[in-house]
């Protein structure tokens, strides 16, 4: 029961933060959806399941954080690359202070300073 | 969907049946869509054969790891009905064409019939016609054709202006000699 709840709660906390891991990734370098998987797949608790990224991305790319354009390839089909955009940016920062902020908070009341 | 690799049959029929169920998705999202899986599962198949794995088997693996047809159709087609309801509100149902490409249009309709220097617009128009297909090659988005009707018109015009100040500079110059 315990171990189920657990569970529960790492998907609820992995789907939050998938688009925010998606737009860090794709901040550095432009990527195609199997090289995201293969970098998410390389931390555990991010680990995703085969295809799933295809929504997100659609979805990140419905919101215009990502502009993704498409490249030739020699080994096979043209790629679906994705960049990040102006707003992808602002995203990540304001994002990324939330959860610091988020994590601070807990650090300050697991240490009984609240 | 690309030849240039040999799709293993199960792959392909992954593919089939995502298309199938993808179908009432407006078509250019549909093949957007599935060449991107594709690409996928070809470079996770590409990933188990430099691994050793039978080809069958590896196939099967691929699929069987992969998020079942229906729960990927259903997702893809959930985000791509808000997208559309969006875009539909924002801009109309119809995808824009690429901006350069009308640009290129109006440049080669201007020198055509732009005496003198319509020349320069012709040139204009040649080097917004061309960038224009470059990004729809990127974005896959409308407007190659209104690309290449621009691209013909800007060379018409440049080869009518040409003419034009030929004709004028030799008018020009049998009044002298008369």
């Amino acid at each position: 029961m315990n171990t189920k709840k657990n569970d529960q709660w790492i998907v609820q906390l992995k789907k939050g933060v998938y688009e925010l891991a998606i737009l860090l990734l794709v901040r550095k370098k432009v990527m195609y959806g199997y090289e995201l998987t293969q970098q998410l797949n390389k931390i555990p608790l991010f680990t995703l399941a085969e295809g799933s990224i295809y929504p997100i991305l659609k979805r990140m790319e419905n919101k215009q954080w990502i502009e993704p354009y498409w490249q030739e390839s020699e080994e096979g089909p043209s790629r679906k690359y994705y960049k990040i955009t102006k707003e992808g940016q602002e995203i990540v920062k304001t994002r990324m202070d939330d959860y610091k902020e988020l994590y601070q908070g807990l650090e300050l009341m697991k240490e009984g300073k609240f | 969907m690309s030849n240039q690799r040999k799709i293993h049959p199960v792959i392909l029929q992954y593919l089939h049946d995502l298309s199938d169920k993808l179908a009432y998705l407006p078509e250019l999202e549909r093949e957007q869509s599935i060449s991107e899986v594709e690409v996928h599962l070809q470079d996770l198949y590409q990933e188990k054969i430099e691994q050793g794995v039978d080809i069958d088997l590896a196939a099967h693996e691929i699929v069987n790891n992969f998020l079942s047809v229906d729960k990927l159709a259903e997702q893809i087609t959930n985000e791509v009905d808000v997208m559309q309801a969006v875009n539909s509100k924002l801009s109309g149902s119809k995808k824009k064409n690429n901006s350069k490409a009308f640009y290129s249009l109006i440049f080669g309709i201007v020198s055509i019939f732009l005496p003198f220097i319509g020349v320069v617009f012709g040139f204009l128009g040649v080097i917004v016609s061309r960038k224009a297909r470059k990004e729809i090659l990127n974005t896959k988005e409308p407007g190659s054709k209104l690309a290449s009707i621009g691209f013909l018109c800007s060379l018409i015009g440049i080869v009518i202006q040409i003419l034009v100040i030929f004709s004028f500079i030799s008018y020009n110059f049998l009044i002298k000699v008369n």
